[in-house]
C-alpha cells in the first residue's frame, strides 16, 4: 500500500476536461489565457501535508483521554482505499498500523468497567461532594462525631447513588440505542471464490431481491472467505486486526461468485463496497458508486445531519456509475480512492478516484456531490453502491458530534458559590468559636477548687481542641445542605417540564412544543439583560417570496404566486360546496402552499380588524371564499382574480415592503399576458431573457407533487432564496421540469397566444457553486442553438463589481453589430456635460423606434475576445447581451423585425424612455434595487455573458484541474471562477421577500420595556438590517441611529469616542448603533477598541451588526458577556450560523425554523417561534428564576434555622459539641422533614400571574436586577434564620428548664425530649414560613406537601418511640415521644413557641409590605382587584388592536425609512459605482430626477427636523407630531392618558418616564390608524445624493459617522 | 427520520399548564387586622388559664448547699435559697432552717463517716396527693459531650464486657482501671455511673415535728421510667474480682467487688436509671421518692440529708424540691406567660395597625409605589449608573 506517496502526473488530465491548447492573450478580465493560471497555482498534487483539523487544544485532549478516545493521531496526508471486492483482511491505517476504525459507534460515555470510576471522579469534582466526604470522614473517626457515624455518609451515599444510576440509565439507553444502530442490517459486498454452486441470480435487481435471500454458498459462513478463520459469525475486529495479511496473490483471485450479504452495520470496514436501498440509512460515508437513479443520481435526505427537510442531489461519477452496473461489475471493478482524512466539514470533501489498478491511472475528481454521508437516508432512489471511506467515528457526522461545548452554569450558581462559601465561613467560625468557647468553659471548670469532676477521672480537664473543632465542624455541616444539588435538579426538571408543555409555545403549524434541552439553566431565563438575536428565520420567517424583479430599469411587481392560486383553486372546487355552505374549512389538508396563503389571508384578516392571533378558522374561512372565485382555468384568470382579491391595503398591513412609493412597478399580472401576446417589443425579450435566466441560474431539484398534474412542481433548492426564484420563474411561465447530469429542461413560454408552450433542454458545462464567500453563484449552459453562456447570480453588491461599466450615452442596441469605440476620455466626457448625452436623451422618444432593432442572433459573440485585447479595461466588447440570444422555437426576439405594437407602447410608452441609455437602466436598477433593499425585500442581481467557445474551453481547463485538486481546491475553484465572471451584462435583478414572524415588533417592544437590551447580528446587508430594524421597532422613529463604517483603527477609535461622548451625554432617547462586520473585523483586532465597542454597545439602546460571520456573533457574544460578567445574555438563532453564538452565551435559544433543526439542537431551549421568547422569559423565566431564588434561600435558610439551633443550645452544654437531636431524626431532618415545601416552593411557586407578567413587561426587571436572590436577600432569610432559631430553642427549652418537663410523668428531663420540642417547633416554623409565608401562590400541592411534612414527621416519631432499640446511651427515645405527645404543655410549648418564632417575621412582612411595597406587592394587591382585573381583559383586547393597528403603523413609516435607509444605500452604492452617479452631469433627465431629489431633500429635511424635535423633545406627546396631524395625535395621546387615568386611579407619577414606560403607557398603543401613505411619487431616492442625505441625517441626530462623509 | 404525524402538542390539563386551583393571599390590612386580634384573643386567655393550673401547683424548693456550714443547730435558709408556692393566700409562716451533724452513713457493704443535714420546713395547707421529691442540682452539665456519651449500653445491659472492648470505646476516660500493665473493666463503667447521686441521701420519711402528725412516708419504687428498666440487666460478670466500681464509688466499695460485695443491681436501682437519664439542661431536676397515697399534711417537717456529693467544687448548688402536680403537670408560670405575651403583643399590633391604617391608609395596588414611578430623576440616574457599571439593567429610563 502506498502511503503518501507523490504522485505526479500532470500528464494525466481529468477526462471530462478539454484539451485545448488555446493560449489566446487577453487583458485581465477578459478572456482566460493559460498565463492567467499560472498564478492560480492550480496543482492537481493531491496529497495535503498540512494536519487535518480538528477540534484541539488541550482540554479537548485530556477531556479525550479521559473519555477514552484516546490519544488522536495526527492524520496528514489522504486515506487511500484500495477497491477490491476480493480483499479479505482489513485494510491497514497507515498512521496507526492498525485497521480503520471499526464501523461501530458508541455515543454511550461508559462501558461497564470504567463506568464507576469515571462517575466517582465526576461526582468527587464537584466540590461540594468533595467537601461532604471530608466531613463524613470526619464523622467516622470514632469520638469526633457529635452527630453519630453515618449520618453524613448514608445520605452522601444515597445522593451520589441517585446521581450515579441516573447517569448510568442514561448511559444505558445510549448504550441501547446504540446497538440498535450498530446491528442494523447493511448489504455488503461479497465475492467467493471456491463456491460450490453457482448462484447467479443476483444479477437481477439489487433492490428487489432481499440480500438475505441469497443462500450463502458454504456451511462456514465467515465474513472473509479467504482467511483462516472460519467462525460462524462475523469476526470481531480484534481478530481482523490480528489476521495475516495475505500476499497478493492470494488475495486476488478471480471470484466467480458475487453476492450482497446481509452483515451488521458494525461489522463494515472501511473499503467495503455495500448497497444502500431507497429509504435507507446510510451506515457509513460512503463514495457513490453507482446510482440506480437517472444518470448516477441519487438523492439524500439529510436531516439527521443539519436538518435540512430538503433533499440534496448526490452524483455518482460516470466512470463508476458505467463501469459498475451489476454485482459482478463490482467484483471485476479495481482501483483507488484517494480521499482527505476524516474531518468535521459537512459541505466539502476532496479526494480523487483512479480506476483500474496502477498509480497513472486518471483521476476523477471527487467532492461532496459523491459523497453519502452516514445519517442521511437514500430518497427516490431505487439502490447505490457506494463504497465505504470513513467508518464510525470517523465519520462526518460522529466528527461533528463530538464537539468541546463550553458547559454552562448558571450565574445564580456564582451566587450560590458564594453563599456557600459564606456558609462554610460560618460553619468555621462558629466552629472556632465554639472551640475557643469550650476551651474557655472548660479552663474554668478545671481550675482547682472550681472542679467539674464529674467530666473527668483524674483532678484536671484538658480540652482536646482537635476532637471538639471537627465535632463542631461535623455538627454544623450540615448547614450546607447535602441534598441541595440534587433536589434542584429535581426542581428545575420541573421547571423544564413545565416548558416543554405550555401549550402557549406551542407551534400548531410546525407541530412543535418549546424543549428545553438542559435543565441547569432555567432561572437565566428570568435574568435576561442582553439579547443577541439572529435575524433571519430568528426574526423573519425565512419564508422567501418573490416579490419583484426589475429588468432593463424597469420594475416588476409579482404579488403573488399563482403556484399556490392554482392549488387554492383546486381545493377550492373540491371544497367549494362545503366551505360556503357551512363555512367552515375543509381545505385544511391542502398543499404546504395554500396553508402559506392561509397564513397569509390570516394576516390580512388580522388588519381589517381581526383580533384574534391566528385566527385559524377565520382566515381559512375567507381563503376558501377567495379560492371558490378560482375557476378552471386558473392561468388565465389567476391575474384578474388576484388583483381584485388583493387589494393594496392588504399589502400596506402586512408589509411594509409593499408600499410604492417611488417608481410605479407594473404588476406581472399584467405582464403575463403581454408578454404571451405575441408582442415584439425588445423589451419582453429582454423580460423573457431575465426569466429564463431565472429558470437557468440555479441549483434547485424539481420535485412533480403530483404525477396526474404536470404542472404541480415542488422545488427542492439549497436556500429558500432560490426556490423562491425557480418558483417566480415558473408562475412568470418558464417551468423548469428536470434536472439530469446533462443539464436541465424548461418549458419556456410562448411568445404569441396561438403558440404552445417548448420544452428545452440545456446542457449545463459547469456549475460554480454558491459559497458564503463567493456571494454568488454561476452556471454555464450550452444553450440548444449551442451558444455558451455563463449565467450568474449573486448579492447585487458582488454582481456590480462583475458588470461590465455600461455603454454610455445611447443604449446601443442600435449599435450592437459596431461596438462604440468608446474611449476613457469619452467616458469622461460623458459625465461632464456631454451635449450628446442630453441630445440622446431629448430624443428618446423617438429612438424608441429604432431601439428595437437589435442585432441579429449572435451577433456580438466571439467579439469578446477580439475586442477587449486592445481596449482599456472597463469598455466593453461588443453586445452580447439578451437581445441576440434566439430562443429557439420561437421567433427570435432580438430581432430588428420586432416592431413596437401597442402593448408595448402601453408598458413601457409613459416611462420617460424605457431605455434610454445603459445609464439610466442601471441608474434605474440600482434605484429599485435601493428600493427593494429597503423596502425589506432582499435582492440578487443577475448576470450574464455569452462565452465563445474558445475562451470556454480554455477556461473550463483549468476548471476541471482546480476540481481535481486535492489540496484548497475551493480556493482554487474560486480562483478560476472569478476570471469568468467578469465583464457580466445586467439581466435584472431581482427582490425576495423575508417575511417577518408573527408577533415580532411586540415582542421586542416588550423585551425593550422589560429593560432588556436588544442586538441584532445578522449576515445580511446594511440596508436589510436596518430595515428590518425599522419593521420589529428595534429602531424607533425617534432614535438616532450611530453607523459606524470605518477603514481603520484610529477612525474607529475616534468615531466610537465621539459617539460615546454624545450617549452619554444622553441627547436622545433612544439610541441605535449599526456596524458592518468589515468595521467590526478592524474593531476585534484591538482588544481596547472591542472594549470601546461593546461599551457604547451596553450604552446604547439597540446594537445592529450586519455582516457579520458566525465567529463575530459569538466574538459579540462573548465579549459583551466578559464585559457584564454578571449580566446573563441570551442568544437566539435558528441557523448553523448562530450556533456558535448560541453556545457563547449564557443562554442559548434556538428556533426550530425553516433553516432546520442545528441551532436548536446545539441551545439550551428552543422555541417554534420569535414571539413564544416573551413567554419564556417574562413568564417560565421569572417564574423559574423566583422558584430557584425561593428554593435556594429556602434550603440554606431551613438548613441554617435547624443547625443555629444545634450552635446555640452549645451554650447550655459548656460548648462541648453535644447534639441536641437524636443522630438520626437529625440527618433526616434535610430529606424528610423540610425538603418537601421547599421543592414545591421551587416546582409551582408563581408570584404573579401569568398573564400580569406578560403584560407588565416591567415587572421582568425582577430578575436582571437579582431582586430574587442576592447577599441582600440572603441576608435577610438569614436573619430571619437566626432570630427563628433562637426562638425555637429558647421558648422550649425556657419553658422546660423551668419545668424539668413537658408535664410528664415520670420527669423527663432528659436531651431527647427537650430536641424533640425545639425540632417539632423548627419543623412546624419552617414549613410554614417556606410554603406559605414565602410561597404566594397556595396551591393543593401547597397544602398536601406542608401536611404531608408535619405528618412524617409527627408519623416518624411515633415509629420511633416505639421501635428504638432500648440498649441506647445518651438519647432516650424509646416511648419519649408516647408520653410527651399524651401531655398538653408539649403541645402548648409548641404552638407558642412556633408563634413566637413566626410572629415578627409576618409582622415585617406586613410592614414591608404595605409600608415599602415592592413591584410585586403591588401586582399581588391589583391581581386581586377584581376592577384592575377587569380592566386587564380590556387590555387584551386593546392589545390586540395595538397588534393590528402595529402592523399599520409600520407602513407609515416607510417614508422615514426610506430616507434614512437611501443615504446609507446611495452612499453604499455611490463607492460601487462612483462614475455613474456622482461625475454626472445635468441633463434634462437629470434635472427631473434633481427636482424629484430636491422634494426628497425637502421630505426628508421635514422629518428629521421632526425626530430631532422629538428626539430631544420635552414630552411624550411629541411623539404624535410625527405621523399626522398634531391634533389627532394629541387627542390620542390625551385618550391614552385618560385610559391610563382610569386604569390606575391616579394621576400622580406622570413623568416622561412614568408615561412612557410605566405599565398602563399605552402612548405607543394608542396611536390612530395610521393615515394611507400618499402614492408619494416624487419622494424617490436618488443614488446620487448621498451627501446631501447623509449630512442631513448626520445633523439631524448628531450620530452619523461615516468616513465618507467626513 | 421518520416523520411522526401525531401532534406533538401539549395537553391542556390544569397541572402542566401551571393552572391548578391556588389561593394566593395577599397580607391586606383587611386580613391581617383581624388576625392578629384573633389570635389575640385566643393566646391571652389561654395563657391566664396555664398560669392559673400552674399556681394550684404546691411547691418548697430548699436549697440545702450550705447545710454543711450550719452548724449543730438550725439556722434559718439563707433568703433566695428557699422558695415555696401554695395555691391560696397562704403566707409561709416560718422560713426553712436545716442543721448539719456529724453522721455515719451505713451502705451495703461499708459505712463511712459523713454529714447529716436536717431541714426543717413548714407546710402550710395541705399538699394534695400525689406528692413527689426532687433533688435539684445547678451548674452541672449532665448534657457535656464528654459526659453525655461516656456510658457503655451493654455492659448496662448485663453483658460483660471485657477491658479490651471497653478500652477506647464510649466510657473513657472510665472505661478501665489500670493496675500496672493489667487492665480492669470498671463496672458500670463511664462518667455518667461515676458521678451517680450517690448513697441515699434522703432519708425516709419526713418527720413531723409538729401538729403530731405522723411522719409522712415517701416510696422510692416508680420512680424511673418503665422503658428504661429494659436498658438494665444484671451484670454477668463470671468474676467479680476482675471488674472494679467507678473511683467515685470508693465509699461504698473500699475493696471492689467481691462476692460479699457485689455492685448493685442496676436493673432494681431506680435511682441509679433515674440518674443515668441524663439531664438536657445544666440545671435540672430528678425524681427522687413519692407518695402517691397520701396529702402532705400541713405542719412542720424535718428531712435528714447525708451531704455526700460534692457540689461546692464546680459551683454548683443542690436542692431539694417538693411539689404537687396540677393537671397540666407541674408548676409552670412560663408557659402561661408565654402565651399571655403573645396573646397582648398580637392585640396590640393589631390596634397599631389598625390605628395606622386609619390615620394614612395606602391603597391596594397604589401605583406611585412602583419602582418605575419612582422617581425618574433617580431611575434615570441609576440607568446611568447602570450602564456604568453595568451589573443591572433595569428598566432603562430611555424608551
Amino acid at each position: 500500500m502506498e502511503l503518501g506517496s507523490v504522485h505526479n502526473n500532470n500528464n494525466n488530465a481529468p477526462p471530462t476536461a478539454f484539451t485545448t491548447t488555446h493560449t489566446a492573450p487577453v487583458a485581465a478580465g477578459g478572456p482566460l489565457t493559460s498565463e492567467s493560471y499560472k498564478e492560480l497555482d492550480i496543482d492537481s498534487e493531491p496529497l495535503s501535508t498540512k494536519p487535518v483539523r480538528r477540534p484541539t487544544g488541550w482540554m479537548t485532549s485530556l477531556a479525550n483521554k479521559f473519555k477514552g478516545r484516546g490519544a488522536m493521531v495526527p492524520k496528514t496526508g489522504n486515506r487511500i482505499i484500495p477497491i477490491s471486492s476480493s480483499r479479505s483482511t482489513p485494510l491497514i491505517q497507515p498512521e496507526t498500523g492498525k485497521p480503520f476504525v471499526s464501523n461501530a459507534v458508541t455515543t454511550a460515555r461508559y462501558t461497564l468497567w470504567d463506568f464507576l470510576p469515571k462517575q466517582l471522579y465526576a461526582q468527587f469534582s464537584k466540590i461540594a461532594n468533595v467537601y461532604f466526604l471530608f466531613v463524613a470522614s470526619l464523622q467516622m473517626v470514632p469520638g469526633w462525631s457529635t452527630t453519630g457515624q453515618y449520618t453524613t455518609l448514608v445520605p452522601l451515599v444515597l445522593f451520589l447513588s441517585i446521581a450515579i444510576a441516573h447517569e448510568g440509565y442514561d448511559d444505558l439507553r445510549r448504550h441501547r440505542q446504540d446497538s440498535g444502530e450498530n446491528n442494523q442490517p447493511a448489504n455488503v459486498f461479497r465475492s467467493y471464490r471456491n463456491a460450490t454452486n453457482s448462484i447467479s441470480s443476483h444479477t437481477q435487481q439489487p433492490s428487489t431481491a432481499s440480500a438475505s435471500a441469497y443462500p450463502l454458498p458454504t456451511s462456514a459462513s465467515s465474513r472473509r472467505p479467504f482467511n483462516s478463520f472460519t467462525s460462524e459469525s462475523p469476526a470481531s475486529p480484534a481478530e481482523l486486526s490480528i489476521t495475516i495479511p495475505l500476499t497478493p496473490a492470494t488475495v486476488t483471485p478471480t471470484p466467480n461468485l458475487a453476492v450482497f450479504q446481509q452483515i451488521k452495520w458494525k461489522d463494515l470496514a472501511v473499503g467495503d463496497i455495500i448497497r444502500v436501498d431507497q429509504n435507507d440509512w446510510v451506515p457509513a460515508d460512503l463514495i457513490l458508486l453507482h446510482s440506480s437513479g437517472p444518470d448516477g443520481g441519487c438523492y439524500v435526505e439529510t436531516a439527521a445531519l443539519d436538518g435540512e427537510t430538503n433533499l440534496k442531489q448526490r452524483q455518482a461519477l460516470k466512470v463508476t456509475n458505467e463501469m459498475i452496473q451489476t454485482p459482478e461489475d463490482i467484483a471485476t471493478f479495481t482501483g483507488c480512492a484517494h480521499t482527505e482524512q476524516p474531518n468535521q466539514d459537512l459541505y466539502n470533501f476532496e479526494g480523487y478516484l483512479q480506476v483500474g489498478q496502477g498509480r497513472n491511472q486518471p483521476r476523477y475528481p471527487l467532492s461532496i456531490n459523491q459523497i453519502l454521508l452516514r445519517g442521511t437516508i437514500l430518497r427516490n432512489t431505487p439502490y447505490i453502491y457506494g463504497l465505504i471511506v470513513f467508518s464510525g467515528e470517523d465519520t462526518k457526522i460522529r466528527q461533528n458530534g463530538s464537539k468541546n461545548v463550553r458547559t454552562k452554569a448558571p450565574s445564580m450558581q456564582r451566587l450560590i458559590n458564594k453563599v456557600i462559601i459564606v456558609i462554610f465561613s460560618i460553619v468555621i467560625f462558629l466552629s472556632a468559636l465554639c472551640t475557643v468557647l469550650s476551651a474557655v468553659w472548660t479552663t474554668r471548670n478545671s481550675k482547682p477548687g472550681h472542679l467539674a469532676w464529674y467530666l473527668t477521672a483524674k483532678n484536671a480537664m484538658k480540652s482536646d481542641t482537635a476532637s471538639i473543632l471537627f465535632g463542631y465542624i461535623v455538627l454544623f455541616n450540615t448547614m450546607i445542605p447535602i441534598s441541595l444539588y440534587v433536589t434542584m435538579e429535581l426542581v428545575k426538571l420541573l421547571q423544564a417540564y413545565f416548558i416543554h408543555h405550555d401549550i402557549e409555545m406551542y407551534d400548531p403549524v410546525s407541530n412543535t412544543p418549546a424543549e428545553a434541552r438542559t435543565t441547569v439553566i432555567n432561572e437565566e431565563l428570568g435574568q435576561v439583560s442582553y439579547l443577541f438575536s439572529d435575524k433571519t428565520g430568528t426574526l423573519t420567517e425565512n419564508i422567501m417570496v418573490f416579490r419583484k424583479f426589475c429588468v432593463a430599469g424597469h420594475s416588476f411587481n409579482h404579488d403573488l404566486d399563482p403556484e399556490s392560486i392554482i392549488a387554492a383553486a383546486k381545493t377550492a372546487q373540491e371544497n367549494q360546496e362545503i366551505a360556503v355552505s357551512t363555512g367552515h374549512d375543509h381545505s385544511a389538508d391542502g398543499s404546504e402552499d395554500t396553508h402559506r396563503r392561509h397564513k397569509y389571508r390570516s394576516k390580512a384578516g388580522k388588519v381589517v380588524g381581526k383580533l384574534k392571533r391566528s385566527s385559524r378558522h377565520a382566515s381559512q374561512r375567507s381563503a376558501s371564499g377567495y379560492q371558490s372565485l378560482g375557476g378552471k382555468d386558473a392561468h388565465a384568470d389567476r391575474d384578474q382574480s388576484r388583483s381584485g382579491q388583493y387589494p393594496d391595503s392588504i399589502h400596506a398591513g402586512n408589509m411594509p415592503s409593499y408600499v410604492e412609493t417611488i417608481v410605479p412597478c407594473t404588476p406581472t399580472s399584467q405582464l403575463v399576458p403581454f408578454l404571451r401576446s405575441g408582442t415584439r417589443h425588445v423589451m419582453a425579450d429582454r423580460i423573457r431573457f431575465f426569466l429564463l435566466s431565472m429558470a437557468l441560474c440555479h441549483d434547485a431539484v424539481p420535485e412533480l407533487m403530483d404525477e396526474s398534474d404536470p404542472t404541480s412542481f415542488k422545488y427542492q433548492a439549497a436556500s429558500p432564496d432560490e426556490n423562491a426564484l425557480v418558483a417566480g420563474a415558473m408562475e412568470l411561465g418558464y417551468v423548469f421540469l428536470e434536472r439530469s447530469r446533462g443539464g436541465i429542461r424548461v418549458r419556456s413560454m410562448p411568445t404569441s397566444p396561438d403558440e404552445v408552450p417548448q420544452e428545452e433542454f440545456y446542457e449545463i458545462l459547469n456549475i460554480i457553486e454558491f459559497s458564503s464567500k463567493r456571494k454568488r453563484m454561476s452556471v454555464i449552459y450550452r444553450m440548444p442553438d449551442g451558444q455558451i453562456c455563463l449565467f450568474t447570480k449573486g448579492a447585487d453588491s458582488i454582481i456590480l463589481e462583475r458588470v461590465r461599466d455600461p455603454q454610455t450615452g445611447l443604449a446601443d442596441f442600435q449599435n450592437l453589430d459596431t461596438p462604440m469605440p468608446f474611449t476613457p476620455d469619452s467616458v469622461h466626457g460623458y459625465d461632464g456635460m456631454d451635449p450628446l448625452a442630453s441630445l440622446e436623451y431629448s430624443k428618446s422618444g423617438k429612438s424608441r423606434h429604432n431601439l428595437n432593432r437589435s442585432s441579429t442572433s449572435g451577433a456580438g459573440v466571439g467579439g469578446g475576445g477580439d475586442n477587449a485585447a486592445g481596449k482599456a479595461k472597463g469598455l466593453t466588447h461588443g453586445r452580447q447581451q439578451s437581445g441576440t440570444y434566439k430562443n429557439s422555437g420561437a421567433e427570435g426576439y432580438g430581432r430588428s423585425s420586432i416592431e413596437e405594437d401597442d402593448m408595448g407602447a402601453y408598458f413601457f410608452g409613459q416611462t420617460p424612455g424605457w431605455t434610454q441609455s445603459e445609464m439610466w437602466e442601471y441608474q434605474q436598477t440600482m434605484d429599485h434595487i435601493q428600493e427593494y433593499a429597503t423596502t425589506g425585500l432582499r435582492t440578487l442581481l443577475y448576470g450574464h455573458r455569452f462565452l465563445s467557445k474558445e475562451e470556454y474551453s480554455l477556461w473550463s481547463k483549468k476548471y476541471a484541474d482546480a476540481q481535481s485538486a486535492l489540496d484548497g481546491r475551493q480556493e482554487k475553484l474560486e480562483q478560476v471562477a472569478e476570471l469568468l465572471e467578469q465583464n457580466l451584462d445586467m439581466t435584472g435583478a431581482t427582490a425576495i421577500e423575508d417575511k417577518l414572524q408573527d408577533g415580532v415588533p411586540e415582542t421586542i417592544d416588550k423585551l425593550r420595556r422589560a429593560g432588556i437590551r436588544l442586538w441584532m447580528l445578522t449576515g445580511d446587508k446594511r440596508e436589510t438590517a436596518i430595515n428590518i430594524g425599522y419593521s420589529c421597532r428595534l429602531i424607533k422613529d425617534y432614535s438616532s441611529t450611530i453607523i459606524l463604517d470605518v477603514p481603520t483603527q484610529a477612525q474607529a477609535h475616534k468615531a466610537m469616542n465621539k459617539a460615546m461622548k454624545d450617549v452619554m451625554k444622553g441627547k436622545s432617547r433612544h439610541v441605535v448603533v449599526v456596524i458592518d462586520g468589515a468595521t467590526l473585523g478592524i474593531v476585534e483586532q484591538s482588544t481596547e477598541l472591542m472594549a470601546l465597542f461593546v461599551e457604547l454597545g451596553i450604552r446604547a439602546d439597540s446594537v445592529i451588526c450586519c455582516r457579520v460571520s458566525p465567529a463575530q456573533k459569538a466574538l459579540v457574544v462573548k465579549t459583551v458577556r466578559a464585559r457584564c460578567k454578571n449580566t446573563v445574555t441570551l442568544a437566539i438563532g435558528d441557523g448553523a450560523n448562530d450556533i456558535a453564538m448560541i453556545q457563547e452565551a449564557n443562554v442559548g435559544i434556538g428556533i426550530t425554523g425553516k433553516e432546520g433543526l442545528q441551532a436548536a439542537r446545539s441551545s439550551d431551549y428552543s422555541i417554534a417561534q420569535f414571539r413564544f421568547l416573551e413567554r419564556l422569559l417574562f413568564v417560565h423565566g421569572r417564574w423559574s428564576y423566583v422558584r430557584v431564588s425561593k428554593f435556594v434561600l429556602g434550603t440554606f435558610y431551613k438548613c441554617a434555622t435547624f443547625y443555629l439551633t444545634q450552635g446555640l443550645f452549645q451554650i447550655f452544654t459548656g460548648f462541648s459539641g453535644t447534639s441536641l437531636y437524636e443522630q438520626w431524626t437529625l440527618s433526616f431532618y434535610n430529606t424528610l422533614f423540610s425538603s418537601l415545601p421547599v421543592m414545591v416552593v421551587g416546582m409551582f411557586e408563581q408570584d404573579l400571574k401569568a398573564s400580569t407578567l406578560l403584560l407588565v413587561p416591567e415587572l421582568y426587571t425582577f430578575g436582571p436586577r437579582n431582586s430574587g436572590f442576592s447577599l441582600v436577600t440572603y441576608g435577610t432569610w438569614m436573619a430571619a434564620a437566626v432570630y427563628q432559631a433562637i426562638a425555637s430553642l429558647m421558648v422550649p427549652l425556657w419553658i422546660a428548664g423551668a419545668i424539668g418537663k413537658f408535664g410528664v410523668e415520670p420527669d423527663d428531663e432528659s436531651l431527647f425530649p427537650m430536641g424533640l420540642g425545639v425540632y417539632t417547633t423548627i419543623v412546624l416554623v419552617v414549613t410554614f414560613k417556606i410554603a406559605y409565608l414565602e410561597t404566594h401562590n397556595w396551591s393543593i400541592v401547597t397544602h398536601i406537601t406542608s401536611f404531608m411534612t408535619i405528618l412524617a414527621w409527627f408519623g416518624y416519631n411515633t415509629a420511633y418511640s416505639f421501635f428504638y432499640p432500648v440498649r441506647t446511651g445518651g438519647y432516650h427515645v424509646r416511648g419519649a415521644f408516647q408520653s410527651l405527645a399524651a401531655h398538653l404543655p408539649f403541645w402548648l410549648t409548641i404552638i407558642v413557641a412556633s408563634m413566637i418564632a413566626i410572629l415578627p417575621n409576618i409582622m415585617a412582612k406586613i410592614i414591608k409590605a404595605q409600608l415599602y411595597p415592592s413591584d410585586v406587592d403591588l401586582y399581588q394587591e391589583l391581581e386581586k382587584d377584581p376592577e384592575a382585573v377587569q380592566r386587564w381583559k380590556e387590555w387584551e383586547v386593546e392589545l390586540g388592536n395595538q397588534g393590528a393597528e402595529a402592523e399599520g403603523v409600520t407602513g407609515s413609516k416607510i417614508q422615514r425609512r426610506l430616507s434614512i435607509a437611501a443615504s446609507i444605500v446611495s452612499r453604499h452604492s455611490s463607492r460601487r459605482a462612483p462614475s455613474l452617479s456622482s461625475r454626472r452631469g445635468p441633463s434634462k433627465s437629470q434635472q427631473a430626477m434633481d427636482a424629484n431629489r430636491n422634494d426628497s431633500f425637502m421630505a426628508v429635511g421635514r422629518h428629521s427636523q421632526d425626530a430631532r424635535r422629538e428626539s430631544f423633545g420635552e414630552g411624550a406627546d411629541q411623539v404624535g407630531d410625527l405621523w399626522g396631524p398634531s391634533s389627532h395625535r394629541r387627542g390620542a395621546s390625551s385618550a391614552s392618558q385618560m385610559t391610563r387615568d382610569r386604569l390606575s386611579r391616579t394621576s400622580s407619577g406622570s413623568s416622561r418616564d412614568a408615561k412612557d414606560s410605566g405599565p398602563w403607557s399605552a402612548t405607543q398603543l394608542h396611536f390612530p390608524r395610521p393615515l394611507p401613505v400618499p402614492a408619494d411619487s416624487d419622494f424617490s431616492i436618488s443614488s446620487t445624493t448621498p451627501l446631501q442625505l447623509g449630512v442631513r441625517r448626520s445633523s439631524s441626530a448628531g450620530h452619523v459617522y461615516d468616513r465618507r462623509m467626513v | 427520520m421518520s416523520t411522526d404525524p401525531k401532534t406533538r402538542k401539549p395537553a391542556n390539563t390544569a397541572f402542566k399548564q401551571q393552572r391548578l386551583k391556588a389561593w394566593q393571599p395577599i397580607l391586606t390590612p383587611k386580613t391581617v387586622l383581624p388576625t392578629f386580634i384573633l389570635v389575640g384573643i385566643l393566646f391571652a386567655p389561654i395563657g391566664g388559664l396555664l398560669l392559673w393550673a400552674s399556681d394550684t401547683v404546691a411547691e418548697v424548693v430548699i436549697d440545702y448547699t450550705q447545710c454543711e456550714t450550719a452548724g449543730a443547730n438550725f439556722v434559718p435558709v439563707p433568703q433566695g435559697s428557699y422558695s415555696t408556692n401554695f395555691p391560696g393566700k397562704v403566707d409561709v409562716v416560718e422560713p426553712p432552717a436545716f442543721k448539719a451533724v456529724p453522721s455515719v452513713q451505713e451502705g451495703t457493704n461499708a459505712t463511712w463517716p459523713t454529714t447529716k443535714c436536717t431541714v426543717k420546713f413548714t407546710i402550710p395547707d395541705t399538699m394534695k396527693k400525689p406528692v413527689f421529691v426532687y433533688y435539684r442540682l445547678s451548674n452541672f452539665y449532665q448534657n457535656h459531650r464528654r459526659y453525655v456519651k461516656s456510658i457503655d449500653a451493654k455492659q448496662l445491659s448485663g453483658t460483660p464486657r471485657t477491658a479490651a472492648e471497653l478500652s477506647g470505646g464510649s466510657c473513657d476516660p472510665l472505661a478501665v482501671y489500670k493496675e500496672g500493665d493489667a487492665q480492669f473493666p470498671i463496672y458500670p463503667c463511664g462518667l455518667i455511673a461515676n458521678s451517680v447521686f450517690n448513697g441515699n441521701p434522703f432519708l425516709n420519711p419526713f418527720d413531723s415535728t409538729t401538729n403530731g402528725a405522723r411522719p409522712y412516708l415517701l416510696s422510692e419504687t416508680g420512680i424511673s421510667w418503665p422503658s428504661d428498666a429494659k436498658k438494665y440487666g444484671v451484670q454477668t460478670y463470671p468474676d467479680l474480682s476482675q471488674i472494679r466500681p467507678p473511683p467515685n464509688w470508693i465509699k461504698q466499695y473500699p475493696n471492689g467487688y467481691s462476692a460479699a460485695s457485689p455492685p448493685i443491681d442496676v436493673s432494681k436501682d431506680e435511682h441509679f436509671q433515674v440518674w443515668m437519664r441524663t439531664a438536657g439542661l445544666p440545671n435540672f431536676r430528678k425524681l427522687y421518692s413519692k407518695n402517691t397515697d397520701d396529702d402532705l399534711q400541713k405542719g412542720t417537717y424535718t428531712m435528714d440529708i447525708n451531704m455526700n456529693y460534692n457540689v461546692t467544687s464546680y459551683g454548683g448548688t443542690k436542692s431539694i424540691v417538693i411539689s404537687t402536680v396540677s393537671f397540666m403537670g407541674g408548676r409552670n408560670p412560663f408557659l402561661g406567660i408565654a402565651y399571655v405575651v403573645v396573646g397582648v403583643i398580637c392585640v396590640v399590633l393589631g390596634l397599631v395597625f389598625t390605628a395606622r391604617h386609619l390615620y394614612k391608609p395606602r391603597r391596594l395596588g397604589d401605583h406611585t409605589y412602583l419602582s418605575w414611578n419612582q422617581n425618574a430623576a433617580t431611575n434615570a440616574a441609576m440607568a446611568n449608573a447602570s450602564a456604568t457599571s453595568a451589573t443591572a439593567t433595569g428598566a432603562s429610563a430611555r424608551y
